[in-house]
C-alpha cells in the first residue's frame, strides 16, 4: 500500500480500489473459477467421488462422446426445452398483458403490485412440495376447482405422463409471471409521453400506437426478462425435484435433475463433470449470443 | 512470564480434564420409522448399564440413502454407529466406510453362527457369503402383505367370491389368487364407501417400485445373473418369466390401485390401508406391529408372506449395524454392538417390536405365538432374495427405478423393452468396473 | 413523475376494467398461498377430506406435529401414563400418540436465519466495496471483470456443486455454517456487484470530490458521503441477497446433512405418523414464508426499485 502524495491523507485511490475489489475477486476465483477448472480437469477422467481407493484414469474425451451420444441425455434436453418454451411463452404473454393493465393508473395498483409479487418470494423447493398437495387427485384443491368447471372425474396431474409436464409449467408460470410483469412495467413506465402525443397529432390509432411505439420500446425489457428466466429455467432443479421427482418415469426429468442423479447418486464424478461442462458451455454460448443480439436491438 | 503462562495452562488443563469426566456418548443413525423408536427405548438399558449416552439421528426413508451415503462419502464424523441398508454393505466394505468386525467378534466371543444364516449372508458379509463381517444383523425384514381380515370374514363377500372364482376367499396362495381377490374389492362399496384393491409400491424417487415389482419377479423365479457367469444378466433378467411377472405387476397396478397411487411407498401404503381405502397393502414387516396396534372399530388385520407363483420367494429388507470408520469413538461403538448381540437383549428387542435375527429368539418355542406375523416372518426369511449389493448398487438401482416406473406407471414401451434397457445400463456399469 | 401516460388519459371505463382484471388475477394467484396457510390450521383428517373444506374446525395439530417427534402407542400404554401436563401433550395424546422430543424444525429454521443473514451481510459488505471501486476508479479490464462476475450466475448449481463438494470435503467445510455462508455470498456477489455498481453510478461524483478537496480521505468520503446516499440501493440489493440465501435448496441439499441443514431441504422430509402430515408441512411452509412476506411488504418500495433497476439501467 503505497502512500502517494495526495491532497488528503490516507490510502491512495489505487490502494483503495484494489483493497475494495480484491476480496470479491478472490472469493469468486476460489469458489467459482477454481471449481470450474477442477470440473474441467475431472471431466477427462473416470473419477468416482465415492470410490477414493480406486485409481483415477485419464480417459480423454470419452465422457464427452458418451454424453453426446446417449439418447437419454437428448431426451432430457427435449423435456427441458419443452418446459422452457411453454413457461417462457406464457410468462411473456401474461406478464406483458398484466403490465399493460397495471400501467393504467388506478387506485390501489401499488398494493396489488406488491401482492402479485408474492409467489416469486417463496422457496421453489417448498413451492414444489405444497403444489404436490394441491395436485393430489383425491383431496387436492386444484383437482377440485378444475372439476368444478368441468367434471373430469379423478385425474392425476403428477402421475399421468401427459399431464405431468403441464403440471410443472403451470407452477413455474404461477411463480414467475410477476417477474416478467414487473420488468415489462418498468419498460412501459420509461416510455416518454410525448411519443404518444406526437402519434395522436398524426392521427395514429390506438392499435398503431401499440404496435409502433409501445412494443418496440418494451422489446428490450422483454428480451431481458426472457434472458433471466431462460437461464433460470434451463437450470431448474429444486421446484420440479420436489413436485414430481422426475416422474412419472422420467417424463419430467429436467437436465439439471439428470445431472444431480449422475453426480450425487451414482457418484460418476468424471462423467458428470463433462455433463456439467457441456451444460455450462451451452448456457454461456447462448447467453453470449443472446446478449449481443439484445444490444443490437437496443442500439437500433 | 512463567507466571502468566501458567495461569493460561491451568484453565486449559481443567478444561481437558473436565471433558474427560463428561458423560461419554455415541451417535447412532438410522431411518425414521417405528423400529427406530423401539431401538431408542431399548437403548435406555444400554445407558443404564454402561453410563454411555446414546444420541440418535433419524432420517426419513425417502432421503435416507441419499443423505447417509453423502455423509459417508464426505467422511463425516457425525455418526459412530450406522444401521445401514442391506444394499450398502458392498460400498461400505470396499470404500472403507465400515469397520471390519472380525477381530472384534473374535475378541468378544460373538459368533455369527448365533444369528440366522440368511441374515448373516444378507446383512453382514462382503463379498457375499464370505467370512468377512462388516455389520451385525440388527433388523430382519422382508416385504409382505396385510389384509382386511374383517372384510374377508363377511359371509356375503365370501359366498360371492366363492361362486365367482370357485375357491374360498382367504389368504392367497399364489399371485393369481391375489389378483382375483384384489380386483374383487376394486370399486366395491363396503359400509357406504367405495374401496379399492391393493396399495402397491410404485415410488419413483428412491427404491419403492423396485422393491414392489421384484416381489412379483422373485415369485416368477427371476435371477439377476447367470449363476455360472456372474454379472451377465442377458437371458436371465429379461427371460420370458420375468417379462410375465412385470406385466402381471402392471396389471395389478392398473386394476387394483386406488386413484393417484402412482408414487407410493411405505408411508402412502400405510395411509391407504389405515384410511380404509384398500383391502390389501404390501409393506415391510417392520410396520406390522404398528398396523396391528392400529386395529380398532372392528378392523382386523391379517398378515401373510409373499405369495408363491412358480416358486416361493420374498423381497429382502432389513439392516445390519456397523461401526463407521471415520468415527473417533470406534472402541466405544463396539461396546454397543457387544451389548446388542446378547441373547437377552435380542429377546427384548423382539418384544419391543424390533425384528431380531438371533437364533435363540427365532427358535424359541414362544416365538410363533408371540405375534400374529411371527410365523410369516420366519417363513419369509427363509425365502428372501435381495437386490444387488455391489458398491455400485445405486447405479444399478436408478435405471431399474426409471424404467420400471416408465413402463408400469407411465405405460411407455414394453416390459421386455424396459428390462433390456436396464440390462444395457447394468452392463455399462459392470464394464466400467472391470467386472465384465 | 409518470411520463408514460398516453396523452388521452385512459378512460374511467378502461381503468375499471383493468383494475378488475388485475384484482381477479391477484386473487387467483394468491389462492394457493392462502390455502397452504389455512391447511396449517387444519387437523390431519380435515386436510385430506374431499371436497376440500373451506370452512373447518381449526386445530393446532399441524404446528404441534411440526415441532415435535411422536410415536404411536397402544391404548393400554396410553392409559398407564400420567395425565398430560401441557396442552400440546394433550392434543397429541388425543391422537393416540406420545411426544418423544422436539423435532429438528427449530434448529433448521435457525440455521436458515444464521446462514441467510450471514451471507446477506457478507455479500452486501463486499459487494458495496467492490461496486464503489468499479464505479469510481479506472480498473483495468473493468468490462471483462464485470462480465466475468455476472457470468458466474450462469452455472447450474449442480454443476459447480460437485467440485465444491470435493473441495469442502478436503477443507472440512462440508456441512458447516461457514461453508454455506461463503458459498451463498459468492453466488450473491455476482448480482450484488452489478446492482450496487448501477446504484453507485447514479450518485454524483461531485459530492465526494468536494469533500476530498475539503480534506477528506477517499475512504472517509466513501464512508460518510457516498454510503448514506446509497442506502436505498443497498436495501434493494440486500433484499435479493436475503431472498436467495433464504430460499436456496440445491446447494443446501447437497452440501449440508445434519449440522448446517437449512429449512428448504428439511420441509419436504416432514413425515407424519405413517402417511404425509399435510398440516405439519403446511405449518412449516407458512412459518418459512413469514419472514420473506413481512420483508417484502415492509420494503416493497425498495424491492420494486431493485427489480426494475436491472432493466432500466443497461
Amino acid at each position: 500500500m503505497k502512500k502517494l502524495v495526495t491532497k488528503s491523507k490516507g490510502l491512495s485511490d489505487k490502494a483503495i480500489g484494489w483493497l475494495f475489489i480484491a476480496p470479491t475477486i478472490i472469493l469468486l476465483l476460489l469458489i467459482n473459477v477454481y471449481p470450474l477448472i477442477y470440473a474441467i480437469r475431472m471431466s477427462f477422467t473416470n473419477f468416482y467421488a465415492n470410490k477414493l481407493t480406486q485409481v483415477v484414469k485419464n480417459v480423454g474425451l470419452k465422457n464427452y462422446y458418451k454424453i453426446l451420444g446417449k439418447e437419454a441425455i437428448w431426451e432430457k434436453m427435449q423435456i427441458t426445452a419443452h418446459f422452457m418454451f411453454w413457461t417462457l411463452s406464457l410468462q411473456i404473454i401474461i406478464g406483458l398483458s398484466l403490465a399493460l393493465l397495471l400501467n393504467k393508473k388506478f387506485k390501489g395498483n401499488e398494493l396489488l403490485t406488491t401482492t402479485i409479487v408474492l409467489p416469486m418470494m417463496l422457496s421453489p423447493a417448498v413451492v414444489g412440495v405444497f403444489w404436490g398437495y394441491l395436485y393430489n387427485p383425491q383431496v387436492g384443491l386444484f383437482t377440485y376447482i378444475v372439476n368444478f368447471f368441468y367434471d373430469f372425474g379423478s385425474f392425476d396431474m403428477l402421475g399421468s405422463g401427459t399431464l405431468a409436464p403441464w403440471a410443472i409449467v403451470i407452477v413455474d408460470t404461477w411463480m414467475w409471471t410477476p417477474f416478467t410483469m414487473l420488468i415489462c412495467l418498468a419498460g412501459l413506465r420509461s416510455i416518454p409521453g410525448y411519443l404518444y402525443e406526437a402519434a395522436e397529432v398524426d392521427r395514429a390509432s390506438k392499435w398503431q400506437q401499440f404496435v409502433y411505439i409501445t412494443l418496440p420500446s418494451v422489446l428490450p425489457f422483454l428480451l431481458l426478462a426472457l434472458l433471466f428466466r431462460g437461464i433460470e429455467n434451463f437450470k431448474m432443479f429444486d421446484m420440479v425435484m420436489e413436485l414430481t421427482g422426475g416422474g412419472p418415469g422420467s417424463m419430467t426429468e429436467l437436465t439439471s435433475m439428470n445431472l444431480k442423479r449422475e453426480a450425487f447418486e451414482k457418484w460418476k464424478t468424471g462423467y458428470s463433470s463433462a455433463y456439467a461442462v457441456i451444460l455450462f458451455v451451452t448456457i454461456f454460448g447462448f447467453g453470449n449470443v443472446y446478449v449481443k443480439v439484445m444490444n443490437k436491438i437496443k442500439d437500433r | 512470564m512463567k507466571k502468566i503462562l501458567s495461569v493460561f495452562f491451568i484453565p486449559l488443563f481443567a478444561l481437558m480434564f473436565s471433558t474427560n469426566v463428561k458423560a461419554e456418548s455415541l451417535t447412532l443413525g438410522w431411518a425414521a420409522w417405528d423400529p427406530a423408536n423401539a431401538l431408542v427405548e431399548l437403548s435406555k438399558e444400554f445407558t443404564a448399564e454402561t453410563g454411555i449416552e446414546m444420541n440418535f439421528e433419524f432420517v426419513d426413508w425417502t432421503s435416507y440413502a441419499d443423505r447417509m451415503l453423502n455423509e459417508l462419502n464426505n467422511k463425516g464424523k457425525t455418526f459412530d454407529l450406522l444401521v445401514g441398508d442391506s444394499q450398502w454393505i458392498g460400498g461400505g466394505a470396499v470404500n472403507g466406510h465400515y469397520v471390519k468386525l472380525n477381530d472384534f467378534f473374535d475378541r468378544e466371543g460373538i459368533s455369527m453362527n448365533d444369528f440366522s444364516d440368511a441374515t448373516v449372508y444378507a446383512y453382514s458379509t462382503w463379498p457375499k457369503g464370505s467370512e468377512n463381517y462388516y455389520a451385525l444383523p440388527l433388523m430382519g425384514d422382508a416385504l409382505a402383505w396385510a389384509y382386511r381380515k374383517d372384510w374377508f370374514d363377511r359371509p356375503e363377500l365370501q359366498s360371492e367370491f366363492q361362486s365367482k372364482h370357485g375357491y374360498a376367499l382367504g389368504v392367497p396362495k399364489t399371485w393369481d389368487e391375489l389378483y382375483d381377490m384384489c380386483s374383487f374389492f376394486q370399486g366395491r362399496e363396503i359400509d357406504g364407501v367405495v374401496r379399492y384393491g391393493a396399495a402397491l409400491n410404485t415410488e419413483r424417487g428412491s427404491e419403492g417400485i423396485t422393491m414392489g415389482v421384484t416381489a412379483a419377479m422373485y415369485a416368477w423365479g427371476m435371477e439377476y445373473e447367470d449363476p455360472s457367469n456372474p454379472y451377465n444378466s442377458d437371458g436371465f433378467f429379461n427371460a420370458p418369466n420375468v417379462v410375465e411377472a412385470v406385466d402381471f405387476y402392471k396389471k395389478m397396478y392398473e386394476d387394483c390401485s386406488p386413484p393417484g397411487h402412482s408414487n407410493a411407498y411405505m408411508g402412502e401404503n400405510l395411509d391407504a390401508y389405515s384410511s380404509g381405502q384398500v383391502a390389501f397393502q404390501m409393506n415391510w414387516y417392520a410396520f406390522w406391529p404398528g398396523v396391528a396396534k392400529g386395529d380398532k372399530d372392528g378392523r382386523v388385520t391379517g398378515f401373510f408372506a409373499n405369495p408363491c407363483q412358480e416358486i416361493c420367494a420374498a423381497t429382502l429388507g432389513g439392516q445390519g449395524i456397523s461401526v463407521v470408520n471415520y468415527s473417533d469413538k470406534k472402541e466405544l461403538a463396539q461396546q454397543y454392538i457387544k451389548w446388542f448381540a446378547r441373547p437377552d437383549i435380542q429377546q427384548k428387542w423382539w418384544d419391543l417390536g424390533g425384528y431380531s435375527c438371533h437364533k435363540d429368539v427365532l427358535g424359541s418355542p414362544d416365538f410363533v405365538e408371540s405375534a400374529v406375523y411371527a410365523q410369516g416372518f420366519l417363513d419369509s426369511m427363509g425365502i428372501v432374495k435381495d437386490f444387488w449389493q455391489e458398491p455400485s448398487f445405486v447405479e444399478l438401482l436408478i435405471p431399474m427405478q426409471e424404467n420400471m416406473h416408465d413402463y408400469i406407471v407411465n405405460g411407455k414401451g414394453t416390459a421386455k423393452g424396459a428390462l433390456d434397457n436396464i440390462i444395457e445400463e447394468w452392463e455399462e456399469v459392470f464394464e466400467s468396473e472391470g467386472k465384465l | 413523475m409518470d411520463t408514460s401516460r398516453s396523452p388521452m388519459e385512459p378512460s374511467g371505463f378502461s381503468r375499471k376494467i383493468a383494475a378488475f382484471i388485475i384484482i381477479v388475477y391477484t386473487v387467483v394467484t394468491l389462492i394457493p398461498i392462502t390455502w397452504i396457510v389455512l391447511t396449517g390450521f387444519k387437523s390431519v383428517d380435515s386436510a385430506v377430506s374431499y371436497p376440500p373444506e373451506v370452512i373447518f374446525e381449526p386445530s393446532l395439530e399441524g404446528y404441534v406435529n411440526l415441532f415435535t417427534s411422536r410415536t404411536r402407542q397402544s391404548e393400554e400404554y396410553l392409559a398407564e401414563l400420567p395425565p398430560p401436563e401441557t396442552w400440546y401433550e394433550e392434543l397429541v395424546r388425543s391422537k393416540e400418540m406420545v411426544i418423544t422430543g422436539p423435532s429438528k424444525f427449530f434448529s433448521r429454521y435457525l440455521n436458515s436465519m444464521i446462514i441467510g443473514f450471514g451471507a446477506t451481510f457478507l455479500s452486501i459488505f463486499l459487494g458495496t466495496l467492490a461496486a464503489y471501486a468499479f464505479s469510481r476508479f479506472r480498473v483495468p479490464l473493468k468490462d471483462d471483470l464485470m462480465f466475468f462476475i455476472l457470468s458466474t450466475r450462469m452455472f447450474p448449481p449442480i454443476a459447480v456443486a460437485v467440485p465444491i463438494f470435493i473441495m469442502y470435503r478436503k477443507l472440512g467445510l462440508g456441512d458447516t455454517h461457514i461453508g454455506m455462508i461463503i458459498l451463498y455470498t459468492v453466488v450473491n456477489l455476482s448480482l450484488a456487484v452489478w446492482l450496487l455498481k448501477g446504484f453507485m453510478d447514479e450518485i454524483p461524483k461531485e459530492y465526494e470530490e468536494a469533500a476530498m478537496i475539503d480534506g477528506y480521505t477517499r475512504f472517509q468520503a466513501f464512508f460518510k458521503i457516498v454510503l448514506p446516499q446509497a442506502t436505498t440501493g443497498i436495501a434493494a440489493t440486500a433484499i435479493f441477497c436475503m431472498i436467495f440465501s433464504w430460499n436456496e435448496y440445491a446447494f443446501a441439499v447437497l452440501l449440508t446433512q445434519f449440522n448446517a441443514q437449512t429449512a428448504p431441504p428439511f420441509i419436504p422430509t416432514i413425515i407424519g405418523e405413517g402417511g404425509i402430515d399435510w398440516p405439519a408441512i403446511a405449518a412449516g411452509t407458512t412459518l418459512f414464508l413469514l419472514p420473506v412476506m413481512i420483508f417484502t411488504v415492509i420494503l416493497r418500495k425498495h424491492l420494486l426499485r431493485g427489480i426494475t433497476f436491472g432493466a432500466v439501467r443497461k
